[in-house]
């Protein structure tokens, strides 16, 4: 009956079981495949079919599905297809950081993050994102955060539950992001993302007033509100505060933004370019010790929702000033001082959209750790255990609010009495916390 | 005789029903009409080979809908379905502007088979909800639904994951059930 197309069946199979594909699904790795995306170019099991077709359901992400088996193929598809080099000249692609999915019920998101926000990628995150936000003025900040009106709530409504179930619950916001996409439920993921990127870089509070002002310093031509990310005040201040390499001087002209790591010299591999941008404006500092192929090691080994992801990489998930603590506080000891200091930021584990940040951080807090204090990982997890068991919502004391002003001090500035009052205060705390621990060795004894 | 006294009480009492195939082109949204008319839910479909039916009730009839899977190699085998078929209802991605013309093709071929010649012809312009789709009007245009003569058709503008525009569609089905019968 299928006398004409046996042949494109036979040529098929061959491309299935080449050395490219191992009879595989290209996402998941179940062996057999009966499916293939002519766009994507690799075999798909029924399940990951079935997520393709749900979800790049439409340009400019359209993936066509084709059955191996069911469907005709004319000769130029069969030829795009074979040549196009199969499941792993789409993972070279879509996914060169190689980061897997071991949840099988986040297939969804996993691969809405692939390919429609194309976070697995070095080079395409970046653009897309620049893209979005100088469509929408250049501004950092991408909503306004205005109220919905009850006709958008009717209007959008199943989008809106959609959105819900994918963890976006401020509905202000997301009504304001499908009217500027006009109900694309992809185009607003992206622009939620953006924000929720751009919220999480916005300055923490005021700081103490003995903070001294900003540097009178000229500022370099690349901070002059050409890139979108220069609103970010707190970490320009910090930026200009920290000493400077000789080679940013002559090399400035020639980068438009902290982000451009292709050109900064110093070392910064492909590995940070998924970092929020928060983290774009870390002083070039930070890049000079690092060794590429440590955080190399460490981001591969990342896989993608892995349920086990807690400690270290959580706790320092919001704020590159975390970072910047570590190496530019010397006088810092106790490992349960700094937990403190960090417990008021904010912190969104169920955010699907942090993951990036917390990879980069992890590869930051490799590159900050040779030069204050010995990387921990007990006291991580200790820091950890507290926002798990929200002991500190209910023991905070009254000073917490300048403590968390503290957090945003930069090096060396924070008066040694006033300091040395704070750690005393949480100290005291600590002891009436932990009575059976002495407060400098808590972390030490934690599991 | 028993059959044929239970048939006619149930049709005294106005229940009907009527027997539906449900057709269209791969992804167009066919299984996840069905269900949501079933259950009134969206499920996760994977791809239909072979074929679903379920029964649905509206109003007093109830439609039993065959839902066939619309890949390329299987279409040639709607046709085993065509007996006894009452309504066809055609479904069509209208986001999908490259295949609009092979569903023109598959739609014509289906009106001219003999065994479909008293069907009556619904077209569920479906995935509307979709930014870039077209319009029920370019869609009528496309298929070339105004050469039909033969033949009651209507074509309806739907959203599946939502559900908009399906029971206007089974609510015009019923109509024409009741002018044939």
């Amino acid at each position: 009956m299928f006398t004409v197309s046996d042949s494109y069946q036979r040529e098929l199979n061959r491309f299935l079981d080449s050395s490219e594909n191992h009879n595989k699904c290209g996402e998941c790795g179940l062996p057999n495949p009966t499916w293939c995306s002519t766009t994507y170019n690799l075999f798909l099991c029924t399940r990951c079919a079935t997520v393709h077709k749900k979800i790049l359901n439409h340009d400019p992400d359209l993936s066509i599905i084709k059955s191996i088996k069911l469907d005709y193929w004319t000769n130029d598809e069969l030829n795009k297809f074979i040549n196009s080099g199969g499941n792993a000249y789409n993972k070279r692609f879509w996914n060169p950081k190689d980061i897997k999915n071991f949840d099988d019920a986040n297939w969804e998101n996993f691969l809405r993050d692939k390919y429609i926000l194309k976070k697995f990628r070095y080079e395409q995150e970046r653009t897309e994102r620049n893209r979005i936000s100088s469509r929408l003025g250049g501004t950092n900040k991408l909503l306004t955060g205005r109220m919905a009106k009850d006709y958008e709530l009717s209007k959008y409504s199943r989008q809106l539950r959609s959105l819900k179930d994918m963890g976006f619950n401020d509905v202000d916001n997301n009504v304001e992001a499908l009217n500027i996409c006009n109900g694309n439920i992809n185009k607003t993921i992206n622009i939620l993302t953006s924000n929720e990127r751009s919220a999480s870089a916005e300055p923490l509070p005021p700081s103490l007033p003995s903070r001294p002002q900003i540097s009178t310093e000229p500022k370099p031509a690349i901070f002059d509100g050409s890139s979108p990310f220069a609103s970010d005040d707190t970490s320009s201040s910090i930026r200009q505060n920290g000493p400077k390499p000789a080679v940013f001087d002559g090399s400035a002209i020639f980068q438009p933004q902290w982000n451009d790591q292709l050109s900064t010299p110093n070392g910064f591999t492909g590995q940070n370019q998924n970092m929020a941008p928060s983290n774009y404006s870390q002083p070039p500092i930070q890049s000079t010790g690092q060794i590429p192929g440590q955080s190399n090691g460490f981001t591969t080994m990342q896989s993608y929702p892995d349920p086990n992801l807690t400690g270290s990489q959580q706790t320092f998930q919001p704020q590159a000033q975390n970072q910047l603590q570590y190496q530019q506080q010397p006088l810092q000891t106790s490992g349960g001082y700094q937990g403190q200091l960090q417990q008021p930021q904010q912190f969104d584990s169920s955010s699907m959209n942090s993951q990036a940040q917390r990879q980069s951080n992890i590869s930051n807090m490799f590159v900050s750790q040779p030069q204050s204090m010995p990387y921990n990982p007990q006291q991580f997890q200790y820091q950890q255990s507290q926002f798990d068991s929200n002991v500190p919502s209910q023991t905070q004391p009254s000073i917490a609010p300048s403590a968390v002003n503290a957090t945003t001090i930069p090096y060396g500035q924070l008066p040694q009495a006033q300091y040395s009052q704070y750690q005393q205060q949480y100290q005291q705390q600590y002891s009436q916390q932990y009575p059976q621990q002495n407060s400098s060795q808590q972390y030490q004894q934690f599991p | 005789m028993g059959l044929f006294a239970s048939k006619l009480f149930s049709n005294l009492f106005g229940n009907k029903e009527m027997r539906i195939l449900m057709v269209g082109l791969d992804g167009a949204g066919k299984t996840t009409v069905l269900y949501k008319l079933k259950l009134g839910e969206v499920i996760t479909t994977i791809p239909t080979i072979g074929f679903n039916v379920e029964t649905v009730q509206y109003k007093n009839i109830s439609f039993t809908v065959w839902d066939v899977g619309g890949q390329d190699r299987i279409r040639s085998l709607w046709r085993h379905y065509y007996r006894n078929t009452e309504g066809v209802i055609f479904v069509v991605d209208s986001n999908d502007r490259s295949r609009i013309g092979e569903a023109r093709e598959v739609m014509q071929r289906m009106l001219n088979e003999d065994e479909l010649r008293n069907a009556v012809w619904l077209v569920f312009a479906n995935k509307q909800d979709l930014p870039e789709a077209m319009s029920a009007a370019e869609i009528t245009e496309k298929l070339g639904l105004h050469s039909i003569r033969n033949r009651p058709w209507f074509i309806q503008a739907t959203c599946a994951t939502s559900g908009e525009g399906l029971y206007e569609g089974l609510e015009w089905l019923s109509n024409n059930l009741k002018n044939q019968s």
